[in-house]
Formats: structure tokens, sequence, C-alpha cells
């Protein structure tokens, strides 16, 4: 038996000098390195290596592996394993990881380094805060616009949209497209509705909505305003028929991540229409036959109402616990560079976080795109958006995930448009109340926000019960 | 004589266990009996990993929260305390019924025939209810058809006991409860849950997900034990000499005639009627072939002769039907003389093994697999179904599966079923029949017994214990699973229709941050994990046969 077990320790200790030889090499001598948690675009090679030019002595290494990831992200910085610099993909997130106490506060630091909310799109402010504190700063800015395929299009003999369009003309264009022979023979869809909460926030920012009260303690979902969206999110796909369901996009999209399914789709020429930001453009590379076929629109409007749009950012946080602090904090200062915002012009990474940079089409041609009247409405979208509103009352990305619940109960025709968001708006405004009533730094909130002493009751002026 | 024992002696080889038990006794307690403590205490706090949070003790607040209810606008509480009261009355009906049968009271008769009546009230009940789109209301539809269907099969079972009279009695009192619970729950159900809603509405939803999916155990059950009736006893491969030959002599000819025609025919519309017929008569030689090799002797040129010839026949079938331009049915034949080939190689333990592939393949990879042949549109499934309604002249389309709400828990259930129905309950079942006396068999054949009689009086019986427990560890394992399911393939949508409660429990602690209602969640169930294990140990070991 003791050579068993002698056997099995050798085993074991011959696994652990492989994997110990396998682990990833340190640093080499006198270079700081920090980790990045983002996402695996290609495009992060040439901006670590732009970083590691312009700071040298530092070194910032791709950690793909979270992946955007909420809970991987959360435990590993609980456990002290979390990177340095930290993607936070949308301000839901970020209203998450502030209250978790992952993300530092960057408002001490921010002018020093250059790096404060001044240095980027003033509609971005609320986005890159959490109560007057700044916790992070773009990598990359989107406001979205409408993606055309020119040769799907011209398939079908259909005239280009033009900006200034309406949601209804929205429609027409859309029927125009399924009904319309293909002169190829093929078979197109009209839209592709990858990401249902974009969309639906994309029809109720423009029809004037808000999700929450100025005060944050009502949620407003259940308002005309938010319900004339859903209605008509769900006329689209099931009245008018011009949007596929979710279970027809399903059984197209194998996979989620960079490079998924629905990217593939549309950028295989399968799909006339997309709502997307400017990071399209990174895919042209891997997909040269779109090159020349992009058309880019703002998004249609509501009839009598400007147009307007969601904007939000992928920005980076420093983790609150990481060790490397001060390199991280220098890496935010790159990103506030005009070097690294020209690498996002010229990588077609969305808008960069720099606007002087990016203050015209022309100014943000680059190779993938060389049209300047294909990046000229995201340039124009960015002046009108404004990110989703938010409260501190309730987590963002609990608020998020049963949206997105509710969204696929009607795109599944579970429950009607209005029942659905109706009980969704019961459903948050009630977790409102409990918060209030359980956690005490929200009552001092609530009385801050209010002005009055906080009581058991307040609900009653607030929501419907 | 050995070596005299002292006391030295003794306390080092107790020293030696102790030392090798230890690191298993620290992991114990480190890793099992440490965090189940915390859990249960964590289950009384507010515990949150956001820092703005300070941890106090709530008490039973995560539980009431959890299982609870609320009024809507203001409370009723007679109302509530009544509905509680019948769905109280309904429970004690439910566990004073399996008692009544276990202790065979006098009256059992009439109760059984009361449940069936029941039953068929709650059956039409389920139908002639007005339907409403709400996940909600189909959720009730089923419980209602379930219910009404269980208490008709058991009120049958009751009421068609043997050596007992329809005569009243202490026996009929249960089904009184049951009668009078229900009752009671559907005079009040409208009014009650007007005026009070559920704490955490998905509680309930993800409960019902996780108790829908657990209809696939009784499936996996009988799919375990036909199987290892099936693999239990080794191929018929035993016969006469000159077998091997001549099935060796029967394919060589086929293949001849197969090639032939596909050179001398060619492309031509002859050259494709010849491919086809000679693919044909290959085919039946081939089966004559395979009989002939099964009823062969067992010895070793024949079984490597056999095994060869099979190979062969899989290589000319796949290419011919690739020739046709169907490579779909090329790989299915090319499968098929595989496992033939398998089988005269390793007899019945290739198919065992086979079969017992998926329990050892990593559960992600099969998850992924299955999402493939779950795709709408590219799925094989799909395909297939499409495919044999062409051939049919149908249009069949096949669901959309685990993009549909109604499609997606039945997808899961059926992909439960392949994966568990030659795994561990095979094997269990396969040791268990080997225990069946073998004289019980021959006596049951002295008699004359069908094999359907065999089974039915002997086997079954037999494998009482066996049954028992497959029972209480898969109702365990249902109970507990469904997370990688959640997790891998559909993000416990769409509509969070499977959502479980271990993706819920994983969703509140590491989503939500909020890890003291999560081991609250954990805790209830475990306390339903508790109440069915128990219920099935007191109840269930009736199967039981002594020996």
């Amino acid at each position: 038996m003791k050579h068993v077990f002698a056997a099995l320790f050798a085993l074991a200790a011959a696994l652990y000098i492989v994997a110990v030889r396998t682990l990833d090499p340190p640093p080499p001598e006198g270079i700081e390195r920090i980790r990045w948690a983002t996402d695996a675009n290609p495009t992060r090679d040439r901006q670590t290596g732009l970083f590691a030019e312009l700071y040298r002595g530092l070194e910032a290494v791709v950690d793909p592996g979270l992946g955007g990831d909420q809970t991987k992200l959360i435990v590993q910085c609980a456990t002290g394993t979390g990177p340095d610099v930290i993607d936070v993909y949308d301000q839901d997130a970020m209203a998450s990881q502030v209250s978790a106490g992952i993300l530092m506060d960057l408002t001490p630091y921010a002018e020093q380094y250059g790096f404060s909310v001044e240095n980027t799109y003033p509609a971005l402010r609320d986005a890159l805060m959490v109560d007057g504190r700044q916790y992070r700063f773009p990598c990359n800015v989107w406001a979205n616009c409408v993606v055309y395929n020119k040769a799907v299009f011209d398939d079908h003999g259909v005239p280009y949209p033009r900006d200034d369009w309406t949601w209804t003309e929205w429609i027409e264009v859309c029927r125009q497209l399924l009904q319309s022979p293909s002169r190829a023979g093929e078979k197109h869809f009209a839209f592709a509705n990858w990401n249902n909460i974009w969309w639906f926030g994309e029809l109720y920012i423009n029809k004037g909505g808000r999700y929450f009260s100025e005060d944050g303690l009502t949620c407003l979902l259940d308002s005309e305003k938010a319900l004339w969206a859903i209605q008509f999110y769900y006329d689209a796909i099931y009245k008018h028929e011009v949007v596929p369901s979710a279970a027809q996009l399903a059984s197209l999209s194998a996979q989620g991540g960079w490079g998924s399914g629905w990217l593939s789709i549309f950028s295989n020429g399968k799909v006339g229409m997309i709502i997307i930001g400017r990071w399209y453009l990174c895919q042209v590379e891997y997909f040269p036959q779109m090159k020349g076929k992009l058309g880019a629109v703002r998004l249609p409007h509501v009839e009598g109402r400007e147009p307007t749009g969601l904007c939000d950012t992928r920005a980076a946080g420093i983790n609150a616990m990481s060790p490397h602090k001060d390199a991280a904090l220098k890496f935010l200062q790159y990103l506030a560079s005009p070097e690294y915002s020209k690498l996002i012009v010229e990588d077609g990474d969305s808008m960069p976080p720099n606007p002087s940079v990016a203050a015209s089409g022309k100014m943000l041609v680059n190779r993938a795109e060389p049209d300047p009247a294909f990046h000229q409405p995201f340039v124009d979208a960015m002046e009108d958006a404004q990110p989703a509103d938010l409260s501190p009352f309730i987590d963002s990305l609990v608020v998020r995930r049963w949206l997105g619940e509710a969204l696929d109960r009607v795109e599944n025709q579970v429950e009607a448009p209005d029942t659905a968001f109706r009980n969704l708006t019961t459903e948050i405004n009630r977790t409102i109340r409990v918060n209030l009533e359980r956690q005490p730094h929200l009552q001092r909130l609530y009385e801050e926000r209010t002005g009055r002493p906080y009581s058991e009751d307040w609900w009653r002026e607030y929501q419907k019960p | 004589m050995g070596k005299p024992v002292t006391k030295k002696s003794r306390s080092r080889e107790a020293l030696a266990v102790f030392g090798f038990l230890a690191p298993n006794l620290l992991g114990f307690l480190g890793f099992t009996l440490l965090p189940v403590v915390l859990s249960f205490l964590m289950a009384f706090t507010n515990w949150n990993l956001k820092p703005a949070v300070d941890l106090e003790f709530v008490g039973l607040r995560n539980f009431t929260d959890l299982i609870g209810v609320q009024a809507i606008d203001r409370p009723a509480p007679l109302l509530s305390a009544l509905y509680f009261g019948s769905a109280g009355v309904l429970v004690a009906g439910l566990i004073s019924v399996l008692w009544a049968n276990m202790a065979d009271w006098r009256g059992t008769r009439v109760g059984g025939a009361l449940i069936v009546a029941l039953g068929a009230a709650v059956l039409a009940l389920a139908v002639l209810r007005p339907r409403v789109g709400e996940d909600g209301a189909r959720a009730i539809s089923h419980g209602l058809v379930i219910s009404g269907g269980i208490g008709i099969l058991a009120g049958l079972g009751l009421a068609t006991r043997e050596g007992e009279g329809w005569r009243p009695g202490l026996g009929t009192l249960p089904a009184l409860l049951l009668v009078a619970g229900a009752f009671g729950l559907w005079m009040l159900n409208g009014a009650m849950w007007g005026s009070y809603e559920p704490r955490d509405a998905r509680f309930w939803q993800y409960f019902y997900n996780t108790a829908y999916l657990m209809i696939g155990i009784p499936f996996g059950i009988a799919g375990s034990l036909a199987l290892a009736l099936l693999v239990n006893n080794d191929l018929p491969l035993s016969g006469r000499a000159p077998g091997p030959l001549l099935a060796a002599l029967l394919r060589t000819a086929a293949v001849a005639i197969c090639v032939v025609f596909g050179v001398v025919g060619g492309t031509t519309v002859i050259g494709k009627v010849g491919l086809a017929s000679g693919a044909g008569v290959a085919a039946l030689c081939f089966l004559a072939a395979l009989l002939i090799t099964v009823r062969a002797p067992a010895e070793r040129l024949g079984q490597i002769a056999g095994t060869l010839l099979c190979l062969l026949c899989g290589i000319v079938t796949m290419a011919l039907v690739l020739g046709m331009g169907q490579p779909n049915v090329a790989v299915l034949g090319g499968l098929f003389w595989l496992m033939a080939a398998m089988g005269v190689a390793f007899n019945i333990v290739a198919y065992r093994t086979v079969y017992y592939l998926p329990t050892f393949t990593a559960g992600v990879a099969l998850m992924i697999l299955w999402k493939a042949l779950y795709n709408p549109e590219t799925g094989p499934i799909n395909v297939a179904i499409e495919t044999i309604g062409n051939a049919l002249g149908r249009d069949w389309q096949g669901p959309e599966w685990l993009a549909s709400v109604p499609w997606a828990k039945p997808a899961l259930i059926i992909m439960g079923v392949w994966t568990g129905i030659g795994g561990t309950n095979m094997l269990l079942y396969l040791a268990g029949l080997s225990n069946v006396p073998t004289d019980l068999m021959d006596a049951a054949d002295v008699d004359g017994a069908s094999a359907w009689g065999k089974f039915r009086h002997v086997t079954w019986p037999q494998l009482g214990p066996t049954t028992f427990f497959i029972t209480i560890m898969s109702i365990i394992g249902g109970l507990q699973g469904g997370f990688e399911q959640a997790r891998v393939m559909t993000g416990g949508g769409p509509a969070g229709s499977t959502t479980t409660l271990s993706y819920y429990i994983y969703n509140k602690a590491f989503q939500d941050l909020d890890l003291g209602y999560a081991a609250a969640i954990s805790w209830v169930l475990f306390a339903i994990i508790f109440v069915a294990t128990a219920l099935n140990w007191k109840f269930g070991r009736e199967l039981e046969v002594s020996p």
C-alpha cells in the first residue's frame, strides 16, 4: 500500500511541477504589470502596445476570462484576486459594482491625472458617476445608429433609409425589404433585434420616458410612454411581422460574446438593418465582404419629437483592492490621452473618449470605412443622446435582469405587453419599499432627496399599491 | 502465535488509523460541516456583499420573505387563516391516506373511490377553467392535471384492494380530509389571491420549474430498467462451424454486386437504379450475414472474422450511401455496423459501455452538444422531423425547443432521460438482476409463466430495494438539479421558464449579492428534500421484499 501512496505522491509532485512551469511568466525586471479585465477584442493588443510605448516601465495585460461576468468579477475581487483595471460595460454594472465596494473612488485623482468627467462627453457625466463621485473613465463611447447593408437594400430594390425618419417609416422600410423579392433569390431579415433591452430603451427614451422618477423612488415603466414603447416593440414582431421573434433569432444565434452569432448573421449579409454603435467596424476586418456596403443613419424618432437616444460607455474603473493603484491610475490617464483616442478612431472601436478627436464624420474616417457619411450620424447621435436613468434604491443589475425577463415574456407571448410591464413596475416599486425599510443608509438618502423624514408609509404618496 | 498486543502497540495503531483518516476528516470538517453550519447561520442574517449593508441578525425574516404572503392592500387575516388551514387539512389528508394504505385500515376502498371522484373533479376543473395566457395560470393548469391524474390512479389503487368490503371506516377519514381540504382551497382561492400575493413569486415559479423537470424521473427509471433487462444477458453468439465462412462469402458477393453496378451504371438513370438495386441486394446479404454471424460459433477465429467483416460492411455501406449523396444516412449506417462489430468482438460488454458513455462524459460538453441538437433551424432533430414530414408528404416543423417557453422544459427533460437512462441506475439494476434467485425463475418456468409473468411476479418484486434506492436518489437529485442546464444552455430562460431553485440560489447569492437570502432558500430546499425523502422512506419501504 505504501508503494501506491508513494507513486501517487510522486505523480502529484510531477503534476505540480508541470503546473508551475505553465504559469504566466513574471514581468521582466523593472516593469510593473497590471491586469486589465476586458473583452477579447483583437484591438486590445494595439491598445496595450501603445500604453507600453507611452508609459515606460508599465505593462497592461488583457484578462479576457471575466468576459463581463459580474459574478466572477465580484467573487475574484472579494477574494483579493481581482484584476487591477476593470472594464465596466454600462452604468447598471457600475452602480452595482460601486454598491458592492469593488470600484475605487476616482474623484480625488481625476483632475490631477486628467481623466475627469470634463475630459469627455458632457452627456456621459451621469454614466460615470454615482452620488456625485466619479468611478470610471471611458475606454470608448457609444450611441446607437441604424447600420444598414446597402447590398441587401439594392438586392430588394428598396431605397436606403434616410436621417430624420420616424418609427412608422421604419416599419414601412422593413416591410418593403421583406415583401420585395430578392433579385439574387436569397432570404433576408429586415432587422435583427439582437439586444432587446437596448432596442426597448431607444424606443422609450425617444418617446421621452424615464425609468425612474427624478428622486429615484418610483419606477415609471408602467407609464403611458413605457406602454407605448413596449406595445410598439410587440407589434413590430407580431402585428407587422417585420422583426424576427426571439425564438427565430435564437435559432440563428449560436453563442454570445465577441464575434457572436448575430454579428456573423449581419456580417454574412442576411440582415438589412441593425441598431448598433460604431464599434461594429471592428468586425469589418474579419468580414471583408462588408467593406463598402455599409451605411448608417440616425435612429428613427417618434412623430413630433426630436431625435434622441441612449448613450453609454465601456469605461474602465480601478479595483478598490488593487495592489497597483498608481499604475492603474496612469492607465486611466492614458485612456484620456489624444493618442489613445486616435487609436480608437483608427480601429473603429466605437467613438473615442476624447470628443475633440471626433468632432465630425471626416475625423472618424478609417481604413475599415473611408466614407465620412457613415461616421457622421454617430457624431450627431452623441450630441442628442442621454444615458438611462437609475435609482439608488434598487440594484440596477437586478432591474435590468427583471426588465429582460419582462421583455422575454412579451416576446414569447407569455404575457400581454401592458400586463408584463405593470407587473414589472409593481415588483420594482415593492423592492424599493423593502430596501428602504431595511437599509438605514437608504433612508438617509431618502431624506436628503425629498427633504422629509422617512416614514414607513412614505410610498403611499409616491407609488400605487 | 502472533505478537502480543500491548498498550503501546494499540495506541500506535490508533495513531496510524487517525493519521490515515485525518485528511479526510479535516476535509469534511473544513469543506462540508463548517460551510453547512455557516450557511445555516447566514440564513438568519441579512449578510450581503455590499459594504453599505451592515450585518445584522434578522430572525426568520428571510424565510417569511421567501414563502410568506403579503396583503395587496388591506390584510384579511381570517381569509388567510382559512385558506392555509385548508391547505393544512389537504396535507394531513395526503399523509393519512398513505398511512391508511400501509396500516390496512378498514374503509380504505371507500376512501379510494372518493379520491377517484376528487381526482376526476380536479381534472375537469383543469380542462374547463378559463384559459388565461399567463405563465402562472399555465402552471396551475399543469398542476391540476397532474394532481387529478395522480388522484385517479392512487384512488383506483386503493379502491381495487382485495380482501375488503365497501363499508366506510377509519380508512375513509383521510379521503374525507382530502376532499374537505380541496374544497376549501377551491372556494377560497379567488378571494385569497385577490387580497394577497406571494412575497417572492419567483420562488414559487422556480419551484414549479424544478418539480416539472422531475417528470422525467419515472421515465428515466423505467428506461434504465428496460435497458438493464436488455443488456443483462450475453448475445447469442453460438452455432455451427461453417457460419463465419459462409458469412464472408455472402458479404464478398454483396460488395461485388454493388461495385459492378456502380462501375457499369455510372451516373445514368440505369446506373442509379442499378446502384440502388445493388445496394438493396447488398443490404439483404448483409442482414443475412449478420444473422449467420450471430449464430456462428463463439470461437476466436469466428469472432475476429465476424468483427472485421462487420467493419468492412460499414465502410462499404458508408461509401455507397455517400455516393448517393446522403452523408447523414451514411454516418448512421456506418455507426450501425460499428456497433455490430463491437458486439461480435466484445459481446454485451460493448453495449453496456456505450450506454454508460454519457455518464462519464463531461456534463458541459453534453449540454453544448444538445444545445446544437436543439437548434430550431439547423439542429439534426428538427431537420429529421422536417425530412420525415417531407417524405410523408406533410409540412412538419419542429418546435423551437430551448427558445420557446412551452418547449424549453420538455427539451431539458428529454436530454435528462437520455443522459440518465444508461447511467448509474442501469448499473444498479444490473446488480439487482444478478441477485434475483435463479431457483425462483426456474420455478416460474416450471409453472409455465410467460416472460411478462416472470417479470411481474418474480423480477420486479426482487428489484424492490433497488427501485426504492434509485427513486430516493433520483428525487433528491431532481430537487437539487437544473443548475448546469440553466447556466450552460438557457441562462434560465426563456422568460425564466428553465430557472430552477438551485439556479435561483446562485443568482441571489452571486448576482444580487444577497447571501443571507440565498442561504435561506438553500435551507428551504433542504427541508423540501428532507420531507420528500422521509415520506419516501416511510411509505416507499413497503416495496422492499424480505429475503
